[in-house]
């Protein structure tokens, strides 16, 4: 089974909290290059370490990683509003 | 240590430091055989300042030396992910060049020293060692399934 490209906001969030790649590395326990990679989208990250990552975010795994294009995150906040608005 | 090297710049100095080290290995064989003059002695030294330079820069802090002499213990699963092609890779080109390098060997002394024709069989002496190249692998495997207890089939 080929992997999907899974789409993510990392580099939005990282940059958000004020994180460097290296202190988001150290956190997930992985080599910054790892950040690199992912944020680049040419690697696909294993369930444990998008859980990882959604911990430290403090966000659901479903905001932060995605097989499809991501939105801006105010964009999908305000879908989501709107629909529970509804 | 943030930055970043373009994959043609790491490649670049890679196929460099090889050629240093193709260069140093040829240059020292025709010096040992021909006898030394300064000529073979500044390409000598020109090869492996290459060789050097190019271990420094590319493999050295770049991190690629690290990524591929660390334990598996110590990598994340990307690293893992990469070493594991890596070895794949390059033990299909070591297994291809051990066994051309026998082959030429085995024609060129054929008749004084049997390195793999087994008695003249030479197509059997290579396909034997054809089966062990293309099955070594499953000993390992087999050891580490054995570890882990159970072996899943299908």
């Amino acid at each position: 089974m080929k992997a999907r490209k899974l789409h993510n906001r990392i580099a939005v969030l990282r940059r958000d909290r004020g994180l460097s790649r290296q202190d988001l590395a150290e956190r997930v326990g992985v080599n910054h290059q790892t950040v690199g990679y992912l944020e680049r989208e040419e690697y696909n990250p294993s369930l444990d370490l998008a859980l990882r990552i959604s911990e430290v975010f403090g966000l659901p795994v479903e905001m932060i990683f995605s097989p499809r294009p991501l939105r801006p995150l105010s964009e999908e906040i305000l879908a989501r509003r709107t629909r529970e608005e509804k | 240590m943030e930055g970043t090297v373009t994959g043609t710049t790491l490649r670049r100095g890679v196929v460099l430091n090889y050629g240093g080290l193709a260069a140093a290995t040829v240059v020292f064989l025709v010096g040992e055989y021909r006898g030394w003059d300064l000529g073979l002695a500044t390409a000598l030294v020109a090869a492996l300042s290459v060789l050097v330079a190019t271990f420094v820069t590319t493999f050295v802090r770049t991190g690629l030396w690290r990524l591929v002499h660390t334990a598996v213990a110590n990598l994340d699963e990307r690293e893992v992910e990469w070493t594991h092609e890596a070895l794949r890779r390059s033990y299909r080109v070591i297994t291809a060049l051990t066994l051309g390098v026998l082959a030429l060997l085995s024609f060129l002394v054929r008749f004084s020293v049997d390195l793999l024709t087994f008695r003249g069989h030479f197509s059997l002496g290579l396909a034997l060692l054809i089966a062990l190249a293309y099955l070594v692998n499953t000993l390992p495997a087999a050891w580490l399934a054995a570890r882990r207890r159970d072996w899943i089939v299908g």
